[in-house]
């Protein structure tokens, strides 16, 4: 016998099972596309950045958006948190612009004590500290400043500061001593804290250092293009680390020498480290990159050739986090990506090409990537800095 | 047996061109130079494109003035002769700079944009100042001031000229009439005056001098250019034809409308460089030096506009007319 409520309550049929789950897949669709576009709200931002996705598997980036305009731009730094872009300028005032991740300018500064057509700014590096380390190819130094722009310090050579030079001649130097040097008109100038200005004669020692760019240690690998002398140096951590800069000791270090053959250097404009501990030079004038091993040792050199993976006027350089090598070619207005994982490097992509439109470029310098993804291009003669992403 | 064997020929024929390497097609784009007519450089490729230019030239991509600052902008990311800002970059240490010239001292052409000359005939280095007068590099119109023969009817020059760093320099370099070096890469013939004058070769100098000397004496003015002075002159000549004028030209009727009687400048103690320098410079004008007949035979103009001049106003007058005690004289 069958029971009243046995006989009331409708049998779920197959199909009804199918239509409730297609109702239930409907419903989280719908769930999950108005909590990706909630998000999408509160923070704009393309979805590689709002949902981590594996980055080891190559998919070339793409073009996002360009800041506000930027003056010949040469440079370009991220903070290690991603939310400033440094941006040195060879036009105009020649300022090093600090802007927010939206590519929108927050602030400037420039290095002290200098005119505009005695000061060129370059390529700049960021330590894990957020100093902002910037070199002058008319000073000859690295300028070191606070994130916010704040005078730290010059480097005037692999084993001499500012501080250190006046210091010595000063017999020590108090806090709250000023300085101010200007290679052009040879005047270097400091006044202690209730003293008059004093002069001093300027260092006999010097460097012309150009690229700059930090190792994961946190050693500083600067080329330098010295008149006779093309290399790359090391501004070593425990340098850099010191309370004060007033006593600076930096082993010397130089690998490379000037000339055209292999592990010579004409012009090298940046030198990074790999995860491997490989170091790559960007071989300026002489149209490659070249590979050296840990211990300084050269091991090839690749950009030669033909096809698209060949360098005119390779100028900045970086290495992201997944040995993906990337190279501004000045001159064939291109990005160029390779991956330099394993012995030898593979080329990937070449990005971009001449233009004034968006994801085109007008004699780019200088390319960064930072932790999301985010590639940064200076594309100089287009006044601005592109951002692309992974 | 004939036909079979004439076969086999061809084939071993055609095997033995097979089998032959390849020239390998480089692509080795390295700037400026190492070109000859034996090789098969590919160096070309790194500015130019054949069918597909993006600029004059043929240029790969945007301007000559672009390009060629690439290195030779303030960034000097690739040259050590900073043009925009006239100041040499060459450093050297420890010792002396070398021997091309003074580190961060004032190129002997000045710059575009900005200069490091003692204009002012002062005896310590002096600072970076923003230029008053600069020829047009980067690619805009501007007159040829001069341009042309003796004319009796006013001509002032050329307009419309469009002027960058290429129709001056030829950046392939041996840029002479016959095929040899020259002092700067300077063209036998700057381009864009058409087919007036004659080619005017400037030698290369055996060792070459970017600046001014150091330590500063005052001598920015009158630059040596000993015994090419009078050939750089011809040079300028190509194009501000009618300013070339020999001695006497001051007292000599020209028959020219405008350019009626000159100040000589083709020798080579004294000549266009002695008082005027090729990019820019940052001169100061004052007084009645700031009305400048910008426009030859259309009146004169107040502004500071410096001519190229060494000197700030008319200081390049003084160095040669006026004597210690103050005396003017027509003749040095």
């Amino acid at each position: 016998m069958t029971s009243t409520s046995d006989t009331l309550q409708p049998a779920v049929t197959p199909k009804m099972r199918r239509g409730r789950w297609i109702l239930l897949f409907l419903i989280a669709a719908c769930v999950g596309a108005a909590a990706l576009f909630a998000m999408y709200l509160i923070n704009p931002k393309p979805l590689p950045e709002l949902i981590p996705l594996p980055v080891n598997v190559y998919a070339e980036p793409h073009y996002l958006f360009s800041s506000v305009k930027v003056d010949k731009p040469v440079g370009v730094a991220v903070s290690p948190d991603g939310q400033r872009i440094y941006v040195a300028e060879s036009g105009g005032e020649r300022l090093i612009k600090i802007l927010d991740r939206d590519g929108k300018v927050v602030g400037n500064f420039v290095a002290p004590s200098t005119a505009v057509g005695s000061r060129a700014p370059v390529y700049l590096a960021i330590d894990s500290d957020g100093r902002v380390f910037v070199s002058d190819r008319i000073q000859g130094a690295v300028y070191v400043f606070t994130a916010d722009g704040k005078f730290i310090d010059e480097i005037l050579s692999p084993t001499l500061t500012l501080t250190e030079y006046v210091s010595k001649h000063a017999g020590g130097l108090p806090p709250g001593t000023t300085v101010a040097y200007d290679v052009v008109t040879r005047q270097l100038r400091y006044t202690v804290p209730g003293g008059e200005e004093q002069t001093l004669p300027p260092p006999d020692e010097g460097w012309s250092p150009l690229g700059v760019r930090f190792d994961k240690a946190g050693n500083l690998w600067v080329t330098d293009v010295m008149g006779d002398a093309h290399s790359v140096r090391v501004i070593t951590r425990e340098a850099l680390a010191a309370p004060s800069w007033q006593e600076f000791d930096s082993p010397e270090r130089v690998i490379g020498k000037m000339g055209t053959g292999p592990g010579e250097f004409t012009f090298p404009n940046s030198a990074m480290v790999d995860s491997k501990g490989r170091l790559y030079v960007v071989d300026g004038n002489n149209g490659r990159i070249s590979v050296w091993d840990e211990q300084g040792k050269f091991l090839l050199e690749f950009g030669k050739g033909v096809g698209e993976s060949v360098l005119g006027l390779p100028r900045g350089l970086w290495i992201d986090g997944n040995d993906r090598l990337h190279v501004v070619d000045a001159v064939n207005q291109a990005v160029k990506v390779f991956d330099v994982s394993g012995d030898e490097p593979k080329f990937l992509v070449s990005l971009g090409a001449f233009g004034v439109r968006d994801g085109q470029f007008n004699y780019p310098n200088d390319v960064t990537v930072d932790g999301s993804g985010r590639m940064y291009i200076a594309d100089r003669e287009n006044d601005r800095i592109q951002i692309w992403s992974y | 047996m004939r036909r079979t064997g004439i076969f086999v020929l061809a084939v071993l024929a055609v095997l033995a061109v097979l089998a032959v390497p390849s020239g390998t097609v480089l692509a080795d784009n390295g700037p400026h130079g190492g070109y000859t007519a034996t090789n098969t450089p590919d160096g070309c490729a790194g500015c130019h494109r054949a069918h597909t230019g993006s600029s004059d030239m043929l240029l790969v991509a945007g301007s000559t003035y672009a390009l060629c600052t690439t290195c030779h902008g303030n960034g000097g990311t690739g040259a050590n002769t900073n043009v925009l800002d006239g100041v040499y970059l060459a450093r050297r240490s420890p010792g002396p700079s070398p021997l091309e010239g003074v580190v961060d001292a004032g190129l002997l052409a000045g710059g575009f944009q900005s200069t490091v000359m003692n204009t002012d005939w002062g005896t310590s280095p002096p600072a970076s100042r923003t230029t008053t007068s600069s020829h047009t590099v980067d690619g805009t119109a501007g007159t040829v001031w001069g341009f042309g023969p003796i004319s009796g009817s006013p001509y002032p020059g050329l307009e419309g000229v469009q002027m960058d760093c290429g129709n001056c320099h030829n950046p392939h370099g041996n840029s002479g009439s016959a095929g040899q070096a020259t002092y700067r890469i300077l063209r036998s013939k700057p381009l864009g005056v058409g087919s007036l004058g004659t080619s005017a070769d400037v030698r290369e100098q055996a060792r070459k001098t970017y600046t001014i000397a150091y330590p500063y004496d005052g001598w920015y003015f009158g630059q040596s250019y000993d015994g090419y002075g009078d050939e750089l002159a011809s040079w300028c000549a190509q194009c501000h034809t009618r300013y070339l004028a020999g001695g006497g030209a001051a007292e000599t009727d020209s028959g020219d409308a405008l350019f009626t009687y000159r100040h000589s400048s083709s020798s080579d103690a004294l000549n266009c460089l002695t008082c005027h320098v090729a990019h820019g410079s940052s001169a100061q004008m004052s007084g009645h030096a700031d009305q400048t007949a910008v426009s030859p035979g259309v009146g004169v103009t107040t502004g500071t506009d410096s001519a190229l001049l060494r000197m700030d106003n008319r200081g390049v007058c003084a160095q040669c007319h006026v004597s210690g005690d103050g005396t003017i004289s027509a003749t040095p």
